[in-house]
């Protein structure tokens, strides 16, 4: 059964078998677009927002009119809560445990001057600063390893756009990172 | 080291998983928290019409009166929501650091 027809009928009929098979279904990339938008230090906060997103789903089902893809109004919903969460509760990169931010990949980088902790602490720092969207889709990008088409399902916007999306938060980053000497 | 590089590096961080009771725990969630409907018989929706009817007029003659209806009206939906809150607190989880 599709999603469209499965969100009808969990409107219609309120049956907490279908909404258990539209959460079996959609949790993971709930839970990957909601932690891509909080970033990789706020494990724990993410799954509490994925689970808010579908407690509002279930109880804004009827809202739901199948004029777009069930996906596309599920992760507007995702979007808006995590963003909303987000700003509302006004984190702090001071959240952030720094020992995380410890990348293990850039580890053998001992001929830096800056040292490995300190720079990956910096890089966060900058993605922390980019706007929501940009620091989306870095994250679902670098982090997630999300593929285009993923993005373009989980924030509801062309190929072309997510990768000028992408494009223009690199070069964001690119130039704050320059001006502290830290990219090549 | 290029910027290519530093965000290639994220990959290594850890990606949160949904666990495998976890859609079971969001359906028990959502399932305990969602309000009832409330459903008015016809009688009981004429009956308030009614009181609604006569009640406007006489309590509407005076700025004392429209300050009491506005305080009870809001002394009722502060209850209302307050009912809500802890109703919902006590099947939710506990919030992290948000």
């Amino acid at each position: 059964m599709t999603d469209e027809a499965l969100a009808a009928r969990f409107a219609a009929a309120r049956d907490p078998d279908d909404f258990r098979t539209l959460v079996d279904r959609h949790g993971a990339m709930v839970l990957r677009l909601v932690s891509s938008i909080l970033g990789p230090f706020r494990g724990t906060d993410a799954e509490d927002i994925a689970q808010d997103v579908f407690l509002r789903m279930h109880e804004r089902i009827g809202q739901f009119r199948g004029e777009a893809k069930f996906t596309t109004w599920l992760y507007r919903l995702a979007y808006h809560v995590a963003v909303n969460r987000l700003r509302t509760a006004r984190l702090r990169f001071e959240h952030v445990d720094l020992e995380k931010l410890r990348l293990p990949s850039v580890a053998a980088d001992a001929d830096a001057q800056i040292s490995t902790g300190e720079r990956a602490r910096l890089l966060a720092e900058e993605i922390e600063r980019l706007p929501d969207l940009y620091r989306t889709v870095i994250y679902l990008h670098y982090w997630q390893e999300a593929s285009i088409q993923d993005m373009t399902a989980l924030l509801g916007a062309p190929p072309n756009t997510i990768k000028s999306y992408l494009f223009r938060a690199r070069a964001r980053l690119g130039d704050a990172l320059a001006k502290k000497g830290l990219t090549t | 080291m290029s910027l290519e590089k530093q965000l290639r590096s994220l990959a290594n961080l850890p990606k949160p998983a949904v666990g495998p009771f976890w859609a079971a725990r969001v359906t028990a969630d959502a399932t305990a928290t969602t309000p009832k409907s409330v459903s008015v018989s016809r009688g009981e929706a004429i009956y308030w019409i009614a009181l609604a009817g006569i009640a406007g007029p006489l309590l509407l003659t005076s700025w004392q009166r429209i300050v009491c209806l506005v305080l009870v009206l809001l002394s009722v939906r502060f209850v209302a929501a307050l009912t809500v809150l802890t109703s919902r607190s006590a099947v939710r989880r506990p919030q992290t650091t948000l």
